[in-house]
């Protein structure tokens, strides 16, 4: 699987008109072989969420151009729907719904034979630990439960690409634990990971290959070996890259003027 | 067999994925059902569903007179069309513009292979549902006058009750697909909210004021001449579908029912065919996905002169100064507050003139009239808006952010809320007597503004003490959604009541010397910093939902 599956190039994106117009994606170039877990991240603002939701096709009025599978986004909206999965960084559920009935309905929109939706289902509410809840209205459940049934929506249609924004939000330490252990194997079955996030120890585990963005442009793009000039942690090398080093410096500052 | 036969081709015709359409629209059925304000399940949900269709059972009965006295049923249906449109048109907007943009649905369903077309004709059939239901509703009883006055050939008629919401479900729907392309993001829900409350405004000032124009005496002689322009007017085209069958084929009615058919279904096509393309991209650009909500520009400096100077004169504390700039910029920003805000003072207004002008027909000797009559009396009324504002500064969406008036540094949250409230009287109730005064300065005298100032004084004492007398929650700190429950329209009519008894005082008062009103002037003013004083010293603190 060596193939480019995603070819971003020169992505922008921008929000608001005349001069409230604001250019959050300034021209983002990559090239994404199959079976890679690449860890995006960023800080706050930088344009994370922005891009993924392109590549998901939640926002549509972007310049550049975008190849799934050497297919043009534009174009083949619905062709690479279908093959994609995305777990948002919202919880967007049905919420009166049970987990049952809205894995059902993503099964049918995904055009998922009615033979393999049911044994899906149920293998991956077991995987998470979900079945005893698959008949409980979603709206009685926890911030890591709604968390787990989104992670399943994302891959209930057994995706080719898995977009993932944050998706570790309100999980519990082995559920983390879970969802680790599921993208790697995904991953080892060429399947490829598309995984935005802040939390720098998992994106460091998990990663094949990291892309660090910032102000809209990427500023490092290499495996995790290549980006540490020492022994430092992704964090470091985050805040090296970005620029908030500054900010030890502040708080030690700060803390001084306290005392 | 309706499904398999008729539906599921009609749907392949246009372009929409029949499985996915019955899947997500017997889903939203589901789902409506079970959603309630609280979790009593659907009981509570059918019960308020049930008083609505009879709420417009109502309304669509007060339309019955009006069958009854005009002679051209041409005229008739067409006025009764009229009303259908109107009423879908705004049902449409206030109730149902968040399920077409439901911004939720948008994150679930955008990324999955779901066509524009599927996506736009689901909500669409969704709202329709619901569109019916009420329209029928509202056309229960004219629908039985047609069907014993004219037997079968009523069945054009309930076609045409269809159509014409459908074809205003329509024009609703195209004009927020235009305008949606026009601007973006917040200022596209900001425009929604004003088309709202403009909308809302005309409709309670036309039932008040539109009788009062025609003379309706010999309104049941009118009829309709056909000429080129009246084959423009959708609601006579939808009259003419409807009186069809009773008027033996008329040519003209033939011509209309043509009309009220092509344009239906040609407008159903083009919406659903050319513009629905159009549909998922208008929603990533109006919803949560342009995340970046337009910037407030400077804030401060925009902030009015005319409240920042009151805030300096009449805020007694710091904390009470703080608690008028928060309720200012929630008020200004929050759009359910002005929805449900401005329709309420509107309409007051519009009751008083329409208490200063009974009648429209005879214009002539109207201002000497006036100026000899005691209906200033009647602007006293406008007081209701006080009530009005007050009661909704508990309200908001987001009640959860509340918390904050339990940090340390909040000392007195009472002052907050006396803040609050101050800006309340100052933003919407000083500046509409003040322009009420003058009015009755202009057309009475000085004399007369005393009384208007007594009844405005009396209203603003009765607001103030019943925040301490009915232990008003801290402002906004109540989900809107428990409004219901907390019986405002309940409220609304006991401070009617009230109002009503002010008025009965002062009318009273212009029968004794004049000094006694003064004096009264003099109490009810001194009353309202002694209530807000209340307030401020409240020791038992309303219950803060967190």
């Amino acid at each position: 699987m060596n193939e480019s599956v995603i070819v971003l190039k020169g992505l922008r994106k921008s929000y608001g008109k005349g001069s409230e117009r604001k250019e959050v994606l300034k021209g983002i170039d990559l090239e994404i072989k199959g079976g890679q877990i690449i860890g995006y991240i960023g800080p706050n603002g930088a344009g994370k969420s922005t891009t993924v939701k392109i590549l998901c096709g939640l926002l549509k009025d972007f310049e550049g151009e975008i190849l799934v599978n050497g297919l043009d986004l534009k174009q083949n909206e619905m062709e690479i729907k279908r093959k994609i999965g995305y777990v948002p960084e919202t919880s967007a559920l049905y919420e009166t719904l049970t987990p049952n009935e809205y894995l059902g309905l993503l099964s049918t929109l995904f055009e998922i034979p009615e033979d393999k939706t049911k044994e899906r289902i149920e293998s991956l509410l077991k995987f998470f630990g979900m079945s005893e809840h698959a008949n409980q209205r979603m709206d009685s459940f926890s911030k890591g439960m709604r968390q787990k049934i989104l992670i399943i929506a994302g891959v209930i249609n057994n995706p080719e690409i898995l977009f993932l924004d944050e998706p570790l939000s309100g999980l519990d330490a082995n559920s983390v634990i879970l969802v680790k252990e599921m993208l790697t194997k995904l991953a080892a079955q060429g399947k490829t990971i598309f995984y935005s996030s802040h939390l720098m120890d998992v994106v460091e585990k998990i990663s094949d290959r990291i892309v660090l963005i910032n102000e809209g442009v990427v500023i490092a793009d290499g495996t995790f070996e290549e980006l540490k000039l020492d022994n430092s942690s992704l964090e470091q090398v985050f805040a090296r890259l970005t620029g908030s080093t500054e900010n030890v410096e502040e708080t030690n500052a700060l803390f001084e003027s306290l005392n | 067999m309706i499904k398999k036969f008729i539906l599921v081709p009609l749907l392949k015709v246009l372009g929409v994925n029949a499985d996915h359409f019955f899947a997500l629209y017997s889903i939203k059925m589901k789902m409506d059902f079970r959603r309630t304000p609280n979790s009593l399940q659907t009981s509570g949900k059918k019960q308020t569903f049930g008083k609505q269709i009879f709420l417009y059972g109502l309304i669509g009965l007060m339309m019955l007179p009006m069958m009854f006295t005009l002679n051209d049923p041409i005229v008739a249906y067409s006025l009764f069309f009229a009303v259908i449109m109107v009423m879908t048109g705004s049902t449409m907007l206030v109730e149902f513009t968040s399920v077409l943009f439901d911004e939720n649905e948008n994150y679930i369903l955008l990324s999955r292979p779901v066509s524009s077309r599927t996506l736009l004709v689901t909500r669409l059939a969704h709202i329709m549902t619901y569109i019916s239901i009420i329209t029928f509703s509202l056309s229960i009883p004219v629908s039985g006058f047609v069907v014993i006055k004219h037997g079968i050939s009523a069945i054009p008629f309930l076609v045409s009750v269809f159509l014409a919401s459908w074809f205003t479900l329509m024009i609703v729907v195209g004009f927020y697909m235009s305008m949606a392309k026009l601007v973006n993001g917040e200022r596209f829900k900001d425009i929604i909210n004003y088309i709202q409350i403009g909308l809302t405004i005309v409709i309670i000032g036309g039932y008040q004021i539109l009788p009062r124009i025609f003379d309706i005496e010999g309104i049941g002689e009118i009829t309709l001449s056909m000429t080129w322009w009246t084959y423009l007017i959708p609601p006579v085209w939808f009259a003419g579908l409807a009186d069809l069958f009773r008027s033996g084929l008329d040519i003209n009615n033939v011509i209309l029912s043509i009309l009220a058919l092509l344009v239906s279904i040609v407008g159903a096509v083009v919406l659903i065919r050319l513009l629905s393309n159009d549909f998922d991209t208008v929603l990533s650009q109006n919803s949560v996905f342009s995340g970046k909500k337009e910037k407030i520009k400077n804030v401060e400096g925009k902030r009015s002169g005319y409240l920042k100077w009151w805030s300096n004169i009449v805020c007694v504390s710091h904390m009470e100064k703080k608690g008028w700039e928060f309720a200012n910029n929630v008020t200004k920003r929050d759009r359910k507050f002005k929805q449900q805000a401005y329709p309420s003072i509107a309409y007051a207004i519009i009751i008083a003139v329409v208490m200063l002008i009974p009648s429209m027909k005879n214009m002539d000797n109207f201002w000497v009239e006036l100026a000899s009559s005691q209906k200033y009396l009647g602007l006293i009324f406008v007081g209701v808006v006080s009530i009005v504002t007050v009661s909704l500064l508990s309200f908001s969406n987001t009640p959860q952010a509340s918390w904050i008036y339990n940090i340390p540094e909040i000392k007195n949250v009472n002052h907050l809320h006396s803040g609050a409230l101050k800006l309340l009287i100052f933003k919407f109730f000083v500046p509409v007597y003040f322009f009420l005064s003058m009015l009755v300065f202009y057309i009475w005298g000085v004399k007369e503004v005393v009384y208007i100032l007594i009844g405005a004084s009396a209203n603003l004492l009765w607001a103030v003490a019943g925040i301490t007398i009915q232990k008003q929650p801290l402002p906004f700190s109540v989900h809107y959604d428990s409004m219901k429950k907390g019986g405002y329209t309940a409220r609304m009519i006991f401070t009617m009541i009230i109002t009503g008894a002010i008025i009965g005082i002062v009318f009273g008062l212009t029968y004794l010397p004049f000094f006694v009103s003064l004096v009264a002037l003099f109490i009810i003013m001194s009353l309202i910093p002694f209530s807000y004083s209340k307030i401020r010293n409240r020791k038992k603190l309303p219950s803060v939902v967190t």
